[in-house]
């Protein structure tokens, strides 16, 4: 009774406005308190962030990715990205969504990839025509689909935690990643017609133009992309290289941006960014770390394989609860807690564990946008400045096409495992 | 409430240089650890570790100066719908919530840091842990001053559309 | 109930023997004590295992060196570069110094269960180390903050680059690092062995590990529960040491199967060498870690016992 009516006074109080990282705070201090542990815990499981490996690319690529969008570079790239796609309907969309995915797939959080390229990518879309809605859906819904490619730090944990050929499970995701990009490629080819985005003709004075223009920014995608995959750079190094290379290029090179004036602004700007996102993850983490104290996770599964029979249910359910799962815990402890318990109940069920780790990973990345609490759409409420509510109607149509490729990726098996058998590694 | 705004713009210029000293000191060590691996094969031996303690102390800094914009994540959706007394007075309320429940944090971040600096952890060069977690406390202690004035500010707002 | 973290992972051996040493307390205790299991590290690393037993969310953990050393920094002489030989010349010292380790922690609040143990360290790298030169060679991993580790490495004069455990594999692949220390069983489940060519023959070190608990939760229990855990305790790491000797063995030869070459060490002279290195650090250390007085114990006790056994082969 007690616990309803203080849950109906935070719900309250959330929808009047309360900062989420205050009413995630608040559970998470009464529910230490409530069994008696110091809630000084909710601050050690805080402080565990600065352990996080990749943290340092956070505030790097958000400082990066606010001075690109406050220099004239998504003009410039908008130019270009038109002389060489402008003629396919959509093009820009189709552009925006490969770079998010394909990001993604280093960083292995997609809440980084909104952060990095959505400042970029957000302005130069509405320039080209797109309206807000689907411009705001697209850059933060499909940065997941990277999870599904290598080298992706989630796949990677997913076969540590659950013994399987990391090799296997990278080729097992390829397939559904393309299915993944395909669906959602055709309907930004919808959308570029219907919203009637202009298309132009490849002409070579144009390209030529577009590519001097953006001579100093072309590299950029070269040395992170490029030198993740060609094995010169972790991903913070690659953040720490663009973060130094931007600057130095936008302040000296094209002098968009005013070292005196604009630098500190925008340094400023880009950490709020940061304090946000830091207040709500650290909060998150604490009440993360009682759910597991109080073993919530394992009580759901043991509660759902009571009553599951057959495998078609369980794959229903391990959806709906992977989902929650996705929503609720950062993707690396969801895979920490979560694996050991459901591969053993998978695997009676006659679920081939390769396919559950692309089902879990798919999963997993849907649940980043899954309103109400979804951590991308919080990021992205952020960084955007919009309200959360505009982010989850502009995120639903995006949701729907994912939950769709979802269904077709749990339900056939072949999908994931086909190439996996063709290029035969176990 | 001029005094408490006085103070509340003169911390924030203090927060402000300091944010932007910690992450220009970030950028360029980030960039010196790179170029240091891949050109000399060397490293400075704690230089990713104090980078990860400096997010925390940019964050939170960060974070204090988002209370202040008021630019904190929040899922508004009822009171837009109220006059404008009604937004004043959730103002208060929500505000003062808030207030509280950072008052419990910071007191719960100065407990641990209690506690880690009673345990002489060492994080690197002979540094003790406690004075980089110093952050978390003084990041909440900030917010809670921030939620406050705002608080306060809606008051007396709102006393002033009364009489 | 006793809350227990460890970083072993769900199905490990680690985590059999700890179901067992669970279900013996259970029974021995008509159900009155038993243990609440965390595995995997899902509540953190050692330091943050330390932070929740110390706050009391936790109560007791399997700890290896570096979180050991947090507590107690002296034990970390059973970490130091090579000083053991053999698995029997680490169950002597053990023995000899468990009195005297167990008093220090108990000093600091924790009582120590019993010893574990993660087994021999190897160097692992993708170009063969034949000489110290070639160790010199390597871009060594270090892992971050291991003062041990620190000491060895400035001891071989060559300067490592440290990572978490996380960033060790994408480092691997990106070859900025050619070269890690770890067990053999540790190099398997973290599947870096899938990244390296070469394992070193000698051990660089053996790593230690312990069974400790909060003494304020040790002291909530009855004398004969205590009891109980204490020799249950003693029992199944005993056993738990058994077997994840032949664990590591085994997966040595499942290393070698996998294409992986042992280079051992060419000659008298080179072992001459490793084993002055594993001297110079052990100096380095000495007077912060642990005394000089403990050091020349330890030392003196290995001699003592080599002369005895010299005739005796070792393993
Ligand atoms: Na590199
Ligand atoms: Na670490």
């Amino acid at each position: 009774m007690e616990i309803v009516f203080i849950g109906l006074i935070f719900l309250l109080l959330a929808l009047f406005g309360t900062p989420l990282f205050v009413i995630i705070g608040a559970i998470a201090l009464l529910s230490f308190h409530s069994v008696g542990i110091d809630t000084s815990a909710v601050i050690v499981e805080m402080y565990r962030i600065s352990n996080t490996p990749a943290l340092l690319a956070i505030p790097l690529f958000s400082f990066t990715g606010y001075i690109l969008a406050e220099s004239k570079t998504p003009q410039r790239l908008v130019d270009l990205s038109q002389a060489l796609f402008g003629w396919i309907p959509g093009g820009l969309a189709v552009v925006a969504l490969v770079s998010c995915a394909i990001f993604t797939a280093f960083t292995g959080a997609s809440g980084i990839t909104i952060i990095a390229l959505g400042g970029l990518l957000f302005p130069a879309m509405l320039q080209n025509a797109y309206s807000e809605k689907f411009s705001l859906g697209l850059l933060t819904s499909c940065g997941n689909l990277g999870l599904l490619f290598p080298p992706s730090l989630p796949i990677i944990l997913y076969a540590l935690v659950a013994k399987i050929n990391i090799n296997t499970l990278f080729v097992a995701g390829f397939v559904p990643g393309v299915l993944l990009l395909i669906l959602v490629s055709f309907y930004c080819f919808y959308k570029g017609v219907t919203l009637s985005v202009p298309r132009t003709r490849v002409t070579f004075r144009n390209l030529y133009k577009a590519i001097k223009a953006a001579i100093w920014e072309i590299p950029l995608p070269i040395i992170v992309i490029g030198g993740i995959y060609g094995g010169l750079f972790t991903v913070t190094e690659a953040a720490a290289v663009s973060a130094f290379y931007v600057l130095i290029v936008e302040v000296f090179i094209y002098r968009d941006i005013k070292l005196s004036s604009d630098v500190p602004r925008i340094m400023k700007e880009s950490m709020l960014l940061v304090g946000g996102i830091l207040v709500i993850l650290g909060t998150a983490l604490g009440l993360t770390n009682y759910l597991i104290d109080a073993e919530i996770p394992m009580k759901i599964l043991q509660f759902l394989r009571s009553f599951v029979q057959t495998k078609l249910v369980f794959l229903i359910m391990l959806n709906l609860f992977l989902l929650v799962v996705g929503c609720m815990l950062d993707i690396f402890s969801a895979i920490i807690v979560v694996v050991p318990l459901i591969t053993p109940i998978a695997l009676d069920f006659g679920v081939n564990p390769i396919h559950l780790g692309v089902i879990f990973l798919v999963n997993l990345g849907i649940g980043y946008t899954t309103p109400p609490v979804g951590m991308n759409l919080f990021i992205a409420s952020f960084r955007f400045r919009k309200s959360i509510l505009s982010l989850y109607a502009a995120s639903l149509p995006f949701l729907a096409i994912l939950l769709v490729a979802l269904i077709i990726i749990t339900y056939i098996p072949e999908i994931s495992l086909w190439l996996v058998n063709v290029v035969g590694i176990k | 409430m001029k005094i408490l705004r006085q103070i509340d713009s003169f911390l924030a210029r203090i927060e402000q240089t300091f944010l932007i000293v910690l992450l220009s000191v970030m950028i360029l060590l980030a960039f010196l650890q790179v170029v240091l691996r891949n050109l000399f094969s060397t490293s400075i031996l704690w230089g990713d570790t104090f980078l990860r303690q400096l997010v925390l102390w940019v964050g939170f800094t960060g974070a204090t100066l988002a209370t202040r914009q008021k630019r904190h994540i929040n899922i508004d959706v009822f009171s837009r719908l109220l006059s404008d007394r009604g937004q004043t007075i959730v103002g208060i309320v929500t505000n003062l919530f808030s207030a509280i429940v950072c008052i419990f944090l910071t007191k719960a971040a100065i407990v641990f840091i209690c506690d880690e600096k009673s345990s002489q952890s060492i994080l690197f060069a002979n540094i003790p842990t406690w004075i980089f977690i110093l952050i978390i406390a003084i990041g909440f202690g900030l917010i809670t001053f921030r939620f406050l004035t705002i608080a306060l500010e809606n008051f007396f707002h709102l006393v002033k559309k009364e009489s | 109930k006793i809350k227990f973290a460890t970083l072993a992972p769900e199905g490990s051996t680690w985590m059999k023997v700890m179901k067992e040493f669970d279900r013996a307390v259970r029974k021995q205790s008509n159900g009155r004590l038993g243990f609440k299991i965390y595995a995997g590290g899902i509540l953190g690393d050692e330091k943050d295992v330390l932070r929740k037993i110390r706050l009391g969310q936790l109560h007791a953990a399997g700890f290896t060196g570096v979180g050991m050393g947090e507590i107690l920094p002296e034990v970390r002489i059973l970490d130091c570069p090579f000083l053991f030989r053999s698995y029997d010349e680490i169950d002597y010292i053990n023995t000899k110094f468990y009195q005297r380790f167990a008093r220090g922690f108990e000093k600091k609040g924790y009582v120590l269960l019993s010893w574990a143990e993660v087994g021999f360290v190897y160097v692992f790298s993708k170009s063969p180390i034949r000489s110290i030169e070639d160790m010199r060679k390597i871009k060594m991993w270090i892992w971050e903050g291991d003062p041990v580790a620190e000491a060895t490495f400035k001891a071989f004069d060559l300067h490592p680059f440290p990572l978490s455990v996380i960033d060790v594999m994408p480092a691997l692949q990106a070859n900025m690092i050619d070269g890690v220390y770890t067990s053999p069983l540790a190099a398997i489940a973290l599947q870096w062995f899938t990244k390296v060519k070469y394992m070193m023959e000698l051990p660089l070190a053996n790593s230690a590990g312990a069974v400790l608990i909060s003494k304020r939760k040790y002291d909530q229990l009855s004398p004969d529960l205590q009891k109980i855990l204490s020799e249950n305790a003693r029992h199944y790491m005993a056993k738990l040491i058994t077997l994840s000797r032949k664990d590591n063995a085994k997966a040595i030869e499942t290393l070698k199967k996998s294409g992986i070459n042992i280079v051992p060490i060419s000659n008298k002279e080179t072992m001459l060498q490793y084993e002055e290195i594993g001297k110079k650090a052990r100096r380095l250390l000495a007077g912060k870690l642990f005394s000089q007085q403990l050091l020349t114990e330890v030392e003196t006790a290995l001699a003592e016992y080599r002369a005895k056994h010299s005739n005796k082969t070792t393993n």
